[in-house]
């Protein structure tokens, strides 16, 4: 399924607290679908225009990932709803959103992968960005990046006890992240924001 | 609180657990030191999962708290 392109300044404009990341799901509905590729969509309470593939419906939800954004727009890959993610591993070249039971936790999602399995033959460069259905702390966004000089982790979490229980710990986990990558690591434990939640 | 100056089985089975399941995500290739990074953190989401189920509530699916 082909991309939706968005102007980024206007969506910054209408939504400026949302996360762009690559990898970050957002939920969108269709409102109106010209003739041409232009239609009008509600994508996390931002009205916007955007070019549309051409199977896409007035009147559809959508599920998008943020593939990249540029200096005028974001390119949305159309992703399938969760209840119809028919496998853990996505076909290669497909954009899906990978999902494990983890015991005794939940499910772990793989939201975005960048680095060497992208064909670049980097060891010392990438990142995982993960999303874990935790039964206490609810959903949680992790980022783990790597390049030469550090790791870098960004957790995600819901605002109450388990921001403030993440913000208590983010030294440990600091501490082991440099241990285990054997390079310098910085934590950032921010509350969590999910578009997946806010539905047009 | 995770502390990994002070391992546990606990905290060793929850590395596993981790891994085991990082291992089933399409994340070949990716260098070894991202995935043992990912690894631990995995470990302490677990082990402050752990410590928020004993502080408070799950929040609900929705992730917004509702007045008890």
């Amino acid at each position: 399924m082909g991309p939706i392109a968005v102007d980024l300044v206007l969506l910054r404009a209408n939504a400026p607290d949302l996360v762009l990341a690559p990898g970050r799901a957002l939920m969108a509905r269709v409102l109106e679908r010209g003739p041409s590729s232009v239609g009008i969509i509600n994508l996390a309470g931002a009205i916007l225009t955007a070019e549309l593939p051409a199977h896409v419906r007035a009147g559809d939800r959508l599920r998008l990932v943020v593939r990249e954004t540029t200096g005028e727009r974001v390119l949305l890959q159309i992703a399938p709803p969760p209840e119809a993610r028919p496998e853990p591993r996505a076909p290669a070249g497909a954009v899906a959103v990978p999902e494990v039971r983890w015991p005794g936790m939940g499910a772990i999602a793989l939201l975005a992968r960048e680095g060497a399995a992208d064909g670049g033959g980097d060891d010392e460069r990438g990142a995982v960005t993960l999303r874990v259905d935790a039964p206490a702390l609810g959903p949680v966004e992790l980022r783990v990046a790597l390049d030469p000089g550090g790791v870098r982790a960004r957790v995600a979490l819901a605002p109450g006890t388990p921001l403030e229980l993440g913000r208590a710990a983010a030294p440990a986990l600091r501490d082991a992240l440099a241990r285990a990558a054997g390079r310098p690591a910085l934590v950032e434990v921010a509350p969590r924001r999910d578009p997946l939640d806010v539905y047009a | 609180m995770p502390d990994r100056d002070a391992p546990t089985g606990d905290e060793a089975a929850a590395r596993r657990a981790a891994a085991q399941a990082l291992a089933r995500l399409p994340l070949e290739r990716a260098p070894a030191p991202l995935a043992a990074a990912v690894v631990e953190a995995l470990a302490w989401v677990r082990a402050l999962d752990r410590a928020a189920g004993t502080a408070a509530p799950a929040p609900p699916a929705d992730g917004v708290r509702r007045p008890r």
